[in-house]
């Protein structure tokens, strides 16, 4: 008990000291790539609360919801087919360690060609890197479904959409999620690639744009912002696992 | 046929006469094929009547899975047949349940004891009143009341089995298989699931075909007991046991007929059809 509670303020205050390390130490910097990170931290304020929220968060946050949806439902979807049917994943695997092996921002010139540089690119490109860890996770979970578990639902005739449902999907969820984990870091990393390629809004093209503009605190703010999505967008995920995934949790916890 | 089915034992009353739900007959499984061939199960022909408690016994490595998953369709045999009130065994039949040794990984983790006792019920089409009765009398008489609502991973190792047999029992299968249940359960949780098993074969009058290895354990249980032979396996001996229904840990254990069916069975095993 005493433990946690002197890990729980470690967790809070280590943070904050180094925040204020960094503002003590960069307080007079004269430095045109380093400002003070007071400078930083008054032009986020700004900038993103809530000046340009509208225009350039909202549509990053946009692109990335989407990719990521599209790369979930697929990567699960496909996941399941190959999974389950050993000829699938006979036919398949070449194919998707083929694709899973190109680095993803080579697509985005394919992606401007055909798509032109409008959100269906981004979302595109978003989609497609987020996919690989999606259906691969959802892949192994469905091979290592525990045969006793599988030989049960055979028995008491779960089949169909009630196996789908009730037995496979929530048996893989872990594994699931854990893919969808990584997706998430991929997405943010790919709306960043895709809006400094091409574009006219967005929380990466503002980065871009304000270097450009040798508007440096700008810059910065941009980039502590990308830091705070991420760690927001990572905090949800946890979050959504904690409930869906309780059962887990308890069950390897007691396991142990 | 070489099997020895039912003929160095006493006939009993029911002989001849029964009214089978499961027939075994001929049963054979080989794995490979070829040079590299491996016999588990030789020849077993044994059958179960209606209402009856058997127990197949036999020395560890004897096939007793393997045949398990034959009969209950989960394998198919390389020769012989499985008939399940009359009908052959293809696949799982939709009147047979079976509980099986690893209670841990054969419950939902994601679901309650509820929703694990339900979901085979599914299949059943039953009105809600209908399936929340059979819930709360396979609960009930597990001696799980009270518990509907937990996850399997806030019960025992025993209580876990015991939501499993209670699924089991609220399916209402024309015949409960079970593969060595009590297998990993500590000796005192294991008795007081034998008495649950007396307890529900009484009160569902379940036609119950039981795999174990422990000798103790089948001749309290059973009308009968199978005893296999080393692979490849066959049947060594059909042993009846003439004990009183209403049976008990100790007493029952201590009389001298509890005593002498043990050491037969005992022998029987060491010495295998020589």
């Amino acid at each position: 008990m005493n433990r946690r509670r002197i890990g729980l303020i470690l967790e809070i205050a280590v943070p904050l000291l180094v925040v204020a390390a960094l503002i003590l130490w960069s307080a007079g910097s004269t430095s045109f790539y380093f400002p003070p990170v007071t400078d930083m931290l008054v032009t986020f304020e700004q900038t993103w609360l809530f000046d340009r929220f509208g225009s350039d968060v909202l549509p990053s946050l946009y692109r990335l919801a989407a990719g990521y949806a599209i790369a979930t439902v697929v990567g699960v979807a496909a996941g399941v087919v190959i999974g389950s049917v050993p000829l699938a994943a006979r036919a398949a695997e070449p194919i998707v360690e083929f694709l899973r092996a190109i680095p993803p921002p080579a697509l985005i010139p394919f992606g401007i060609l055909v798509l032109g540089i409008g959100d269906t690119m981004k979302i595109f490109v978003i989609a497609v890197v987020c996919l690989w860890p999606v259906l691969l996770n959802t892949v192994d979970g469905i091979r290592g479904l525990d045969p006793t578990l599988t030989a049960t639902a055979r028995i008491y005739g779960i089949t169909g959409r009630d196996r789908l449902t009730r037995v496979v999907l929530p048996g893989t969820g872990p594994q699931i999620v854990a893919g969808m984990r990584t997706g998430l870091s991929l997405a943010l990393i790919m709306t960043v690639v895709s809006e400094l390629v091409a574009s006219t809004n967005g929380v990466g093209y503002f980065v871009l744009q304000s270097q450009r503009d040798f508007a440096i605190p700008q810059m910065w703010s941009g980039i502590i912002l990308l830091g705070v999505l991420g760690y927001l967008l990572n905090a949800a995920l946890g979050l959504v696992e904690r409930r869906v995934l309780a059962w887990h949790r308890h069950a390897t916890e007691s396991a142990r | 046929m070489n099997t020895r089915t039912d003929d160095n034992h006493r006939p009993t009353a029911t002989d001849g006469k029964r009214d089978s739900v499961l027939e075994v007959s001929g049963l054979q499984k080989t794995y490979g094929s070829g040079a590299r061939a491996t016999v588990a199960i030789g020849d077993v022909s044994f059958d179960v009547a209606k209402e009856e408690f058997v127990c197949v016994v036999g020395p560890s490595g004897c096939g007793k899975t393997t045949l398990l998953k034959c009969m209950s369709g989960l394998m198919t045999p390389t020769a012989g047949q499985v008939r399940l009130a009359g009908t052959p065994v293809d696949g799982p039949p939709e009147q047979l349940a079976l509980v099986f040794q690893d209670y841990s990984r054969s419950l939902m983790p994601w679901l309650t004891v509820r929703g694990n006792i339900a979901l085979p019920l599914r299949r059943r089409r039953l009105s809600a009143a209908d399936r929340d009765e059979r819930i709360r009398e396979a609960v009930d008489s597990v001696g799980l009341t009270g518990f509907t609502d937990h996850y399997p991973f806030q019960l025992s190792g025993g209580m876990q089995q015991r939501v499993a047999i209670a699924r089991a029992l609220a399916y209402q299968p024309d015949i409960l298989l079970m593969d060595e249940p009590f297998a990993s359960v500590d000796a005192q949780t294991r008795a007081d699931l034998e008495d649950v098993m007396l307890a529900v074969r009484r009160r569902y009058g379940v036609t119950i075909l039981f795999v174990t290895h422990d000798i103790d354990e089948a001749v309290y249980l059973a009308d009968r007991v199978v005893v296999l032979t080393q692979r490849p396996t066959s049947v060594h001996e059909v042993v009846t046991v003439d004990l009183p229904a209403d049976r008990d840990q100790v007493t029952t254990k201590e009389t001298a007929e509890f005593t002498h069916l043990r050491a037969h069975i005992y022998r029987a095993i060491r010495r295998p059809a020589a």
